[in-house]
């Protein structure tokens, strides 16, 4: 699991690529817990890079997304393939945490 | 051993000064498969033969690994190992080996999909794994206990089949009688695999049988997925959430309601009609304080079979690296031997054979409910 993050006009954008498993959310929760929650930072992360998410995965980002909401940030997540799209449609996720189509409409939202 | 006398490609210390001090550790030859030890062995003087060869004094189960593949021996205070010219190799740090190597402490090489690891362990410490492992074990008797037995006769019968991905999943399930004309069965899923995810499981398991939710109609499944949702909440259950679907059956009415928290459906197999998903659209258990739950309903014609699964049932991967789906599983249910005893347990091995060898990646159940 890779993970990159930057800084844009006040939004953190985080991009992930591989497979948000078990091993692959071990190798960056820390670090994107760490880049975006002491700060109630308001992010974004692309999505277009993971082939795979699992409980784990989803655990990860509803965690901080709570922690963000009680620190007036917020987390939009974006361009899902469609495996992991359909995941977030039978888990209901977007209920919890918004999902975009793309980077444009997920600024627009975090930013709002 | 000497140097020059035959091919030693290479050779470190496996002795450090500290180890050196410790005279009660010992060579252990340890088998590794997706990052799981699953055996140990004592290197001593007589070598150890490794293959895939039941008679072989450690035997690995992996096409890709020789009937008699390597052997392991002390030699001078040293584990040294040596391909015995197997089809695939042995490989360490990707590199192929050829003659006797020495493999010092804490490296492993490769054969097929499995590590063999070199660790010096003291007795105590070995017997201190052994009985974490023998806790293990017991934890996983207790949990199984708790899954009801198949139901081989009457009007409506139960088979299934469980199978953790590590020595305790976070998957359970059950069902039974309610009253004279109502059934229930339901199928949960906690986030993650583990110890962490069993014990959770094991809490829900109790609270569904205790009928412990103040207030519930267990024969409505919105009021049991409500009634859940405000028992478990994530952040009082150490961050876990579950999926589940529950579905109670009216012999009366020949229906079933059901209500899902982001689970999959359960797909109901009518004869000669395309299978039919189940499902009710709501987020996870634990993950939305006050959720309200939808219920929806289905007829259960004669002869009809309902199979519910954890996801683990069909997220797999193939040897060459696809991940199969949903789709790919469905093509496993409502077969020609759909509603016999067994089933469950022929749709895992269809599944197995369809995967890469070891593990699944997640805990695998699967309930197959067949009605009269």
């Amino acid at each position: 699991m890779k993970m990159d993050i930057t800084e844009d006009d006040g939004v953190v954008k985080v991009g992930l690529v591989g497979r948000l498993d078990t091993p692959g959310v071990d190798a960056v929760e820390t670090r994107l817990t760490a880049a975006v929650c002491p700060r109630g930072a308001r992010t974004i992360v692309d999505l277009s890079g993971v082939e795979f998410i699992g409980s784990l995965g989803l655990r990860m980002f509803i965690t901080i997304a709570r922690t963000l909401t009680r620190k007036n940030g917020k987390i939009v997540l974006y361009a899902p393939q469609p495996f992991v799209a359909q995941v977030f449609e039978t888990s209901s996720l977007g209920d919890i945490i918004p999902v975009k189509p793309d980077v444009t409409s997920a600024l627009a939202l975090a930013k709002a | 051993m000497e140097e020059g006398s035959h091919t030693v490609v290479s050779k470190h210390s496996t002795v450090t000064g500290a180890d050196a001090l410790r005279e009660d550790l010992r060579s252990y030859l340890v088998v590794i498969r997706a990052g799981e030890p699953i055996a140990r062995h004592a290197i001593g003087a007589q070598p150890l033969t490794v293959g895939r060869d039941p008679a072989r004094d450690v035997v690995i189960s992996d096409v890709k690994v020789s009937r008699l593949h390597l052997q392991v021996a002390m030699l001078g205070g040293e584990v040294v190992l040596e391909d015995l010219g197997s089809s695939n190799g042995t490989f360490m740090d990707g590199r192929r080996l050829f003659g006797p190597t020495v493999l010092p402490a804490n490296y492993w090489v490769q054969l097929g999909s499995h590590l063999l690891k070199h660790e010096r362990r003291s007795h105590r410490e070995v017997e201190r794994e052994l009985e974490l492992q023998r806790d293990l074990e017991k934890a996983r008797v207790y949990v199984q206990s708790l899954l009801p037995a198949p139901v081989t006769d009457g009007d409506v019968r139960v088979d299934w089949f469980h199978c953790p991905s590590a020595a305790l999943g976070g998957d359970a399930f059950s069902y039974g009688p309610l009253d004279q004309d109502h059934l229930f069965a339901y199928l949960v899923d906690v986030s993650g695999h583990g110890v962490e995810a069993a014990m959770h499981t094991v809490s829900v398991l109790n609270v569904m049988r205790q009928h412990a939710l103040p207030g519930v109609d267990f024969r409505e499944p919105s009021q049991v997925l409500e009634g859940l949702n405000g028992v478990f909440p994530m952040e009082e259950h150490g961050g876990l959430f579950f999926t589940l679907w529950y579905g109670v059956y009216s012999r009366a009415q020949r229906r079933i309601r059901y209500s899902c928290a982001g689970h999959h459906p359960g797909f109901l197999f009518e004869r000669g009609k395309p299978a039919r998903g189940l499902r009710t659209r709501g987020p996870m258990i634990g993950a939305v304080p006050g959720q309200r739950y939808a219920c929806a309903d289905a007829p259960v014609p004669p002869g009809s079979l309902l199979y519910l699964f954890s996801d683990g049932a069909f997220e797999v991967t193939t040897p060459d690296g696809r991940m199969l789906g949903l789709d790919d599983f469905l093509m496993l249910l409502g077969g020609r031997e759909a509603g016999t005893s067994g089933e469950a347990e022929r749709i895992y091995k269809a599944v197995k054979e369809r995967t890469r060898p070891g593990p699944l990646d997640d805990d695998f159940s699967v309930l197959a409910v067949s009605f009269d």
